[in-house]
């Protein structure tokens, strides 16, 4: 089971967006897009999303062209998490959360156990009663990723031939670093119960600690994909980002380390 | 958008707000509505007492008729009028993501009041059956009032965000533009007529009668209830265009809903009782300071609230200086004008 775009070109006021890029996230795997600025990762994360559709090539969802689903049937399908977390009106946290809760079979039981575990993954449970307006951008942002969260939960188990995905476009940009690592180990639990996850990020330490494929874009195009220690190769990244970088394998951490 | 998310964040608290507390905002204002009308229906000119009101004397024949014939139908439509005002307001704010848009103040009763002035001076040409024409009139100010409000949208989308300045930009240019046909109206109109014309500018229900009301009230009612069904769905959309995709709204049916809903319950309004400001920009604006922002009770709330301040303003404006009476707009608009600087003040303030 996967989402995959099959050479896929994305088109958007006459310039080319996408060049022709072809990635399978499979289920129960997080896959992280990294890359320079205006890549094109955002692009592809909201392609495969659905958002925008392709000018050529197709989006599949377990293998069915992702035009032919509805707006209702890809929503349990899948979560998105943007980086726009603004709202204009005054809701409260747990009022946010609700809004992603899209299954109405639970009862309200259910839903509160439900709000109450992604509320607890997130680390935002003190935070439930808050107006939303008045957290800081980091708690916005760990609000909108249990609402992703709880957008797909229902969803895990319930088909055996439908994997969920989550899709997540910088969900750390605002986080220190606990709330980082406790975020993507919220991911990798998630990944491990079924979920296929497709995360853009710019931290490359991150990436290489946590996912278990990596796709470098540039220019519109996939320049590498492949496990982490196949595409955080010395000479590529030099090359993709235009200054030095070097990647070494830590002795006493046991993973990738990426120096600038 | 950056001066919207400073008021919301001004008028942010700290606490929760529980649907018991909701559903008592509600239930109050439930009691509060069936109090002013029957306050409402009480005074006037003519002030009728519970006791004359039975008795079989010339007094209370009197009394009956003034009731049923005169104040009935006219406490009605300012009810219906004033929760169509209240409601579309809070709608439009939902679809525009702005506490600032008003159905009065974007234009969308200039464009109810273009439609039915259009079809007055082209009606008689015309000449449709008489039986037809309380239909006509509701019918061409919902016309027109769909027309400003898709052309609101559609120009502020061009423009990228629904940024304040831009909307009431535009609502500047459709309240012109109905300025204009309300002139050109006025200046080949009789001295008849030109008293008229005073309430399509400043509003009034005092030409209320059955045979006018119920044609208007069946689209405003049905209007009512589709827009009080999109409360999910709006709050949805206050993630984003594209998130409330990504959370399976149906945003193009969504849109269309709320500008055609809106626009039918002003129109039908307008077409009726002119142009009333301030209601619709008011009253969501007061729920949510009392309840938060959750459309489940701004929507009901605010169809509550705006028909009980209309019903309180149009008694106000037919008891202040009996036997005369003010326009009911003249009220609304004496209040809501220094509400709106108040909110200025608010959205200015950091």
């Amino acid at each position: 089971m996967s989402l995959a775009a099959r050479s896929v070109s994305v088109r958007l006021g006459g310039r080319l967006i996408l060049d022709d890029v072809s990635l399978i996230c499979d289920s129960q795997q997080t896959t992280a897009l990294i890359g320079p600025n205006g890549a094109g990762k955002s692009t592809l994360l909201r392609t495969l999303a659905g958002e925008i559709g392709a000018s050529d090539g197709e989006v599949l969802v377990d293998r069915l062209p992702i035009t032919q689903l509805s707006a209702v049937a890809l929503a349990g399908r899948r979560a998105v998490m943007t980086q726009s977390s603004e709202i204009v009106f005054d809701f409260t946290v747990e009022e946010v959360l609700s809004l992603g809760m899209i299954s109405d079979r639970l009862r309200p039981a259910e839903r509160q156990a439900a709000i109450e575990r992604v509320a607890r993954d997130s680390d935002i449970r003190h935070l439930q009663s808050r107006s939303y307006n008045t957290l800081s951008g980091g708690e916005k942002q760990r609000v909108q990723f249990a609402r992703a969260l709880l957008q797909i939960r229902p969803a895990a188990g319930d088909d055996t031939d439908q994997a969920p995905y989550l899709l997540l476009d910088e969900p750390t940009s605002s986080l220190d670093l606990s709330h980082e690592l406790m975020l993507l180990e919220a991911v990798t639990r998630e990944a491990s119960r079924g979920v296929g996850v497709l995360i853009v990020i710019h931290d490359l330490n991150l990436a290489a600690r946590f996912a278990d494929q990596i796709a470098l874009m540039q220019d519109g195009r996939i320049m590498a994909v492949g496990a982490p220690q196949e595409v955080l190769d010395n000479q590529r990244l030099s090359d993709v980002y235009r200054t030095p970088v070097r990647v070494e394998h830590h002795q006493d951490l046991d993973r990738l380390v990426v120096y600038t | 958008m950056d001066n919207t998310a400073v008021v919301t964040s001004a008028e942010s608290s700290e606490t929760s707000r529980r649907p018991a507390g909701r559903r008592a905002i509600l239930v109050g204002l439930v009691i509060g509505l069936i109090g002013m009308v029957l306050l409402a229906a009480i005074s006037g000119a003519i002030s009728i007492s519970l006791f004359e009101l039975w008795r079989d004397t010339d007094q209370g024949a009197l009394q009956r008729t003034v009731l049923a014939d005169i104040r009935a139908p006219r406490i009605m439509l300012a009810a219906f009028v004033g929760a169509a005002l209240g409601l579309a307001g809070a709608a439009l704010q939902g679809l525009f993501r702005n506490p600032l848009a008003d159905p009065g103040l974007i234009g969308v009763s200039g464009g109810a009041a273009i439609g039915a002035i259009t079809f007055i001076v082209l009606g008689e040409q015309l000449s449709p059956p008489a039986w037809l024409s309380p239909y006509l009139m509701p019918l061409a100010a919902i016309s027109g009032a769909t027309a400003a409000t898709m052309f609101l949208y559609l120009f502020s989308k061009r423009y990228g965000h629904f940024s304040v300045v831009t909307m009431l930009l535009v609502g500047i240019v459709i309240n012109a533009l109905s300025t204009v046909g309300i002139g050109a109206f006025q200046y080949i109109s009789d001295e008849r007529q030109l008293r008229a014309l005073v309430f399509w500018t400043l509003g009034s229900f005092g030409r209320a009668t059955w045979a006018t009301v119920i044609p208007a009230l069946v689209p405003l009612a049905v209007a009512l209830v589709v827009l009080l069904r999109q409360h999910r769905r709006l709050d949805q959309y206050q993630l984003g265009e594209a998130e409330a995709r990504f959370v399976g709204v149906d945003v193009d049916r969504l849109k269309r809903v709320i500008i055609i809903a809106s626009a039918t319950a002003v129109g039908a309004g307008v077409a009726l009782a002119g142009i009333i400001s301030f209601v619709g920009l008011i009253v969501p604006h007061l729920l949510r300071l009392m309840g938060g922002a959750a459309h489940q009770y701004v929507l009901p709330g605010s169809a509550l609230l705006g028909a009980l301040l209309t019903v309180l303003a149009d008694t106000v404006s037919r008891t202040i200086a009996i036997p005369a009476e003010v326009p009911v707009g003249l009220v609304t608009s004496a209040i809501g004008a220094p509400f709106v600087l108040w909110l200025i003040t608010r959205v200015r303030a950091r």
